[in-house]
C-alpha cells in the first residue's frame, strides 16, 4: 500500500461556516466533505462542491456505503460515489468498517460488525466490488461500537488491522472512537495500542464526545476532550501521521474555536 | 454465523422501539421470534440490553437533529414541542430519503393540524409547508411549485430570523413560487 499525499490539518466541512472558512482560508489545510450530501444534489449544492474544490484539497467521507453488509454494496451508491470523487479531484476517500443497512432496513447510523472472519470476508468482497468502479485509494475508519456483538473471534484492533490488510487499504484512525471504545468496553488503550495497523495510517479523525448513562457517546458536539488530544499526540508520534480532520457536527462554536483546534492538531502532526 | 440474517435482525432491533422493549424483557424469546439460526439466537440474546437501548436512543436523537437542521425555522418556532411531535411521527426505521422524508412527515402533520384548527401557533402549518417545499428543490431536475399560505410568512420569517418567537398573528393570504427552469439553473424563489 502506498501512502497517499500529505495534506496537513483540516476540517470536516459544514455549510454553516462556509463564509468564515473562506475568510480564514490559509488556516485550514484541507477539507473533508460528507459524500452523501452531494449525491442527487441540487445545482446549488454542486456549485458549492466546485467552489470548495477550487480552493481546497477535498477528501470525500462516506456514511452509508455499508461495507460490512453481508448482502453486498449498492451498485447505484458506488456509482454516485465514483462521480463525486472524480468531480472533487480527491487524492483518496474514506468509509467505515461497519454496516448501516440490512434486509431492507436502513439503520441511519454506523453499527459495529461482529469481530469475526465471516465479517472480514464480507468487507474484503465488498471492497473488491467497489474497486471495480472506484480506482482512487480507499481508507477504512474504525467506528464507535455502541453495541458490541457477542461471539467475537478477535479484538477490535485485530479486526480493523485484518480488514485493512485483507483489502490493502489505508487506515483512518478515529482517535475519539478509539478512546470511546476503550472506556466503554475495554481493553485499555495501553493494552491494545500495538495491535492497531499503524503502518497503514493515512489520516486521523478527532472530535468531542458526551457522557450519557455512564457511556461515552461519539456526539461531535463539543470541543475535543483532553484524553483524546493526548491520544492524538501519541498516535502522531507512533505512526508519523500527516493528515488530521476535526469533526464537529452540532453546537458549532465561534469559528476561531474550530481553527484553534485545527492549529493544535497541526502542531502535533508537525511535532511527531 | 449467518451474517446476513444476524445483521437484518440487528437492524430491526436498533430501529424498532417496540422490539427494543420486548428484547429488554425477554432477549431469548425476541431472538427466536426473528427467525435466526440456533447459534445466532444465542449471540443475539447475549447482546447487552443497556447498550441496545443506548444505541436506539442515539439513532432517534440523530434523526431529530437532522430534521431540526432541515426545518430550522419550524424548529425555532416550536421549541421543544418540535422534538415531541417529531418523535411521535417517525417511529420505526428511517425511510428512504432519511431526514427529508422525516421532515416532510412532520410538515404534513403540522399542516393537517393547522387545517383542523388544532395547531399552535396557528401559522406553524404554513411555515412547515414553506420550508418543506425547498426540500423538493434540493434534488436535481427542473420544476415549479406554487403554494398558497394563510398567514404573512414574510413577516413571520423575518421575526424568527431576528431571534424573536412570534405568537399568534392575524391571517393574511400569501403565495410562494419556486421555479427551476433547467436542471442546472439556479432556483428562483419568490414569496408574497
Amino acid at each position: 500500500m502506498s501512502r497517499p499525499a500529505s495534506l496537513g490539518s483540516g476540517l470536516g466541512y459544514r455549510p454553516q461556516f462556509r463564509a468564515e472558512l473562506f475568510l480564514h482560508r490559509s488556516e485550514v489545510d484541507f477539507l473533508e466533505i460528507i459524500a452523501d450530501h452531494y449525491f442527487d444534489a441540487s445545482p446549488e449544492k454542486l456549485a458549492e462542491l466546485d467552489m470548495l474544490a477550487a480552493h481546497f484539497s477535498l477528501v470525500p467521507h462516506g456514511l452509508d456505503l455499508s461495507l460490512g453488509s453481508a448482502e453486498g454494496v449498492e451498485e447505484r451508491y458506488v456509482e454516485k460515489f465514483a462521480a463525486l470523487i472524480e468531480r472533487s479531484g480527491a487524492p483518496y476517500w474514506s468509509e467505515h468498517v461497519c454496516f448501516t443497512k440490512a434486509g431492507g432496513v436502513s439503520i441511519g447510523h454506523l453499527a459495529a460488525l461482529p469481530y469475526t472472519q465471516e465479517a472480514l470476508d464480507v468487507i474484503a468482497r465488498n471492497v473488491e466490488t467497489v474497486r471495480k468502479t472506484i480506482k482512487t485509494p480507499l481508507i477504512l475508519e474504525n467506528v464507535t461500537a455502541v453495541v458490541v456483538v457477542p461471539g467475537f473471534e478477535m479484538s477490535e484492533a485485530e479486526f480493523v488491522a485484518s480488514a485493512c490488510a485483507l483489502t490493502n487499504c489505508g487506515w483512518l484512525c478515529d482517535v475519539a472512537n478509539l478512546y470511546a471504545n476503550s472506556v466503554n468496553h475495554g481493553p485499555s488503550l495501553d493494552e491494545s495500542f500495538e495491535h492497531w495497523p499503524w503502518e497503514r495510517l493515512v489520516q486521523i479523525h478527532y472530535a468531542g464526545g458526551r457522557w450519557k448513562n455512564n457511556f461515552l457517546i461519539d456526539s461531535h458536539d463539543s470541543a475535543t476532550d483532553e484524553p483524546v488530544w493526548a491520544l492524538l499526540e501519541r498516535v502522531a508520534k507512533r505512526a508519523g501521521a500527516r493528515n488530521a480532520i476535526l469533526e464537529r457536527d452540532e453546537n458549532l462554536p465561534a469559528f476561531p474555536e474550530l481553527l484553534a483546534e485545527v492549529a493544535r492538531a497541526r502542531g502535533m502532526l508537525e511535532g511527531a | 454465523m449467518a451474517l446476513a440474517q444476524l445483521q437484518t435482525a440487528l437492524a430491526r432491533l436498533f430501529t424498532d422501539a417496540g422490539l427494543v422493549e420486548a428484547f429488554c424483557l425477554d432477549p431469548l424469546a425476541t431472538a427466536r421470534r426473528l427467525g435466526l439460526a440456533a447459534k445466532d439466537v444465542e449471540v443475539f440474546a447475549a447482546l447487552d440490553a443497556a447498550t441496545v437501548q443506548n444505541f436506539a436512543s442515539t439513532l432517534t436523537r440523530k434523526r431529530i437533529l437532522d430534521v431540526r437542521k432541515t426545518l430550522p425555522l419550524t424548529y425555532r418556532a416550536l421549541g421543544s414541542d418540535f422534538d415531541t411531535l417529531l418523535v411521535a411521527e417517525i417511529a420505526g426505521p428511517p425511510r428512504p430519503g432519511r431526514h427529508r422524508a422525516d421532515a416532510a412527515l412532520l410538515a404534513r402533520l403540522l399542516a393537517a393540524r393547522a387545517a383542523q384548527g388544532a395547531a399552535s401557533p396557528s401559522w406553524i402549518g404554513d411555515l412547515a409547508r414553506y420550508e418543506a417545499t425547498f426540500l423538493v428543490f434540493e434534488r436535481p431536475g427542473r420544476g415549479v411549485a406554487i403554494r398558497s399560505f394563510h398567514f404573512p410568512l414574510k413577516i413571520l420569517i423575518g421575526a424568527l430570523l431576528s431571534g424573536e418567537r412570534p405568537g399568534e398573528v392575524a391571517p393574511r393570504p400569501g403565495f410562494g413560487l419556486w421555479l427551476r427552469l433547467t436542471k442546472s439553473s439556479g432556483l428562483i424563489h419568490l414569496l408574497w
